[in-house]
């Protein structure tokens, strides 16, 4: 966001009120607090609504960002990011695989983290361990990448104070994000998400009539890239080649099956009052792909259009210039990105503060609980877990500073999607198939995780752009995966088979 | 089984292999192959409210 026209006074005071009321949302979902327990400050007690949940459920699949990275992408390779539509529709399909009986469980038998549920299904505590480090580093990753990008979106406001703006930026976000967390908990961050996901949508819609009336019909820009296509040989607008197909799948698969097991994701299923709730907000969710997605791909084709020029990593900044264009436009376009720019902050602060919640749960509950058994009472391991919050953001705050000019290197360590493919069996198939093993499971993690790591930082010959044919490190890691842990469950049932019906007879020998 | 079958046309259907490589068709500002990847979606979610509902009520339901 580094082209926008300088903000005034008045635009910088309403941003800081807007990022202020997020202290008001907590201290308010404080005093809405029933009891000081785990469940209250991490589950929001006895869970939410039809309308909460679907805005946090929708929060959780499209953060802050989601919309000016998607208007970068489809500004770089064009109509052809409409793959995102599908990606998101996934996500709700692979939740109907799994989401409606992991939530029967949860409420059944008090789950309050991921781990939980692996314990309760497989009983076995090392894979309790694996899977919550796998979520720990994937959430950490996460956690940064939000902390980062509130920094740039600082800095790009303010561009004449540099790194100074990054860093000022990336500490008081995360202190305010700290503050109304610490304070109000899950209750405070679906507050924010539902409204920073209805301010943004309003925001987007209006944005995109201005775009309109500023530039001109979409099918003129259409048209306009369309003759680029046919005079250079670009596709952009023209039907995607075969490689962008297979890349397709490849993206739906992905992204389907990997956000849905985002530990933040699964905690909202643990947290909706009822069954016929969570089903009810999945519904409506399953529905907002076409607007979210039609409105960055939109906005991305437009400024691909009439805003050319941008390449490679800088094409990142269109988004900056769409929102100049509209500043520049008229008084009321000022207004509705100073508007939108404050619901962005703020959208960002609480996708990463549901991360930061998440973490410390499992943090508190499935290691220092499983460690030091007894050794808290309820209230003490709530107060731990702000504790812990606190100690991972400081220290994520300093990683986001000190790596703020080395975005490549983040961006390259970032496998986020890769590791969670990786717990597909452990979940998905865990709950719909009872003969799976939890021994089977771990061996099918390990070789996966692996396998993703390998394909993905061993500088091999057949990896073009981080790809195996088109297809995600994680996709590829997956089958691997996949044939251990079914492999190996056969063969742990047929053992115990034999063992029982050993067992069987011999019993039936002794008995005459 | 049938579900999974449904999902697996509306994967093919939506991505684009099938079109003409040099498809020039423009329609409500979309090139043809956008509009037929938006409908695929659309048809896709309304597969899952459908499928969410008919499902068997649970107990608390």
């Amino acid at each position: 966001m580094n082209n926008l026209v300088p903000l005034s006074l008045g635009a910088w005071l309403f941003v800081s009120c807007y990022l202020g009321s997020l202290l008001l949302i907590g201290w308010i979902a404080k005093k809405a607090r029933t009891e000081n327990t785990m469940r209250d400050f991490y589950l929001a007690g006895n869970g939410f609504g039809t309308l909460m949940l679907f805005m946090t459920l929708f929060a959780t699949q499209y953060s802050g960002n989601t919309f000016f990275a998607f208007t970068g992408a489809t500004y770089r390779i064009g109509y052809a990011w409409i793959v995102s539509l599908h990606f998101m529709t996934a996500v709700i399909v692979v939740y109907l695989l799994f989401a409606p009986k992991l939530h029967l469980l949860a409420k059944k038998n008090g789950f309050l983290t991921p781990g939980d549920y692996i314990n309760n299904r497989y009983q076995n505590k090392l894979l309790v361990l694996l899977v919550t480090l796998v979520m720990v580093a994937v959430l950490a990753n996460f956690l940064l990448a939000q902390l980062m990008a509130m920094g740039r979106a600082m800095q790009g406001l303010n561009p004449e104070s540099g790194a100074t703006s990054y860093n000022v930026g990336v500490i008081i976000l995360a202190l305010i994000m700290l503050a109304y967390g610490t304070l109000g908990g899950m209750r405070a961050v679906v507050w924010t998400d539902a409204l920073q996901g209805g301010v943004l949508m309003i925001g987007f819609a209006v944005l995109i009539v201005m775009l309109f009336d500023r530039f001109g019909s979409l099918g003129k820009a259409t048209q306009m890239l369309m003759h680029v296509d046919l005079t250079t040989g670009s596709r952009k607008v023209l039907v995607p080649s075969a490689d962008q197909c297979r890349q397709w799948l490849s993206y739906i698969l992905a992204v389907g099956f990997g956000i849905c097991l985002y530990p933040q994701a699964i905690q909202r299923i643990y947290a909706a009052s009822s069954l016929k709730t969570l089903k009810h907000s999945m519904t409506l969710m399953a529905f907002m792909p076409v607007p979210t997605m039609l409105i960055s791909l939109i906005a991305g084709i437009m400024a691909l259009a009439y805003l050319p020029g941008l390449e490679g990593a800088s094409s990142d900044q269109i988004f900056g210039q769409v929102l100049r264009e509209v500043q520049l436009h008229s008084v009321l376009g000022n207004m509705l990105v100073v508007l939108i720019l404050s619901a962005i902050l703020a959208a960002m602060m609480s996708t990463a503060d549901s991360a930061l919640l998440s973490l410390s749960s499992m943090l508190t509950k499935d290691v220092f609980a499983k460690l030091f058994p007894q050794s808290l009472s309820e209230e003490g391991l709530t107060r731990l877990g702000k504790a812990l919050s606190c100690l991972m953001l400081v220290f994520l705050v300093v990683l986001a500073i000190t790596l703020k000019d080395k975005s490549s290197l983040v961006q390259l360590l970032d496998r986020k999607l890769d590791m969670l493919l990786q717990l597909v069996p452990a979940f998905i198939m865990g709950i719909n198939w009872k003969k799976l093993d939890g021994r089977a499971v771990m061996a099918g993690l390990i070789v996966g995780v692996t396998l993703a790591l390998i394909i993905a930082f061993g500088n091999l010959s057949f990896v073009t752009n981080g790809k195996v044919f088109g297809f995600h490190p994680g996709i590829i890691a997956l089958g691997p995966n996949l044939g251990v842990t079914i492999l190996l469950s056969l063969w742990f049932n047929s053992k115990r088979k034999l063992v029982k019906s050993n067992h069987d007879f011999s019993v039936k020998r002794k008995v005459p | 089984m049938g579900l999974l079958l449904i999902y697996l046309i509306l994967l093919c259907l939506g991505i684009p292999w099938y079109w003409p490589a040099d498809s020039t068709l423009v329609w409500m500002g979309f090139p043809g192959w956008v509009i037929s990847s938006i409908v695929v979606s659309i048809l896709a979610s309304i597969v899952t409210a459908i499928a969410l509902h008919s499902k068997a009520r649970a107990p608390d339901e």
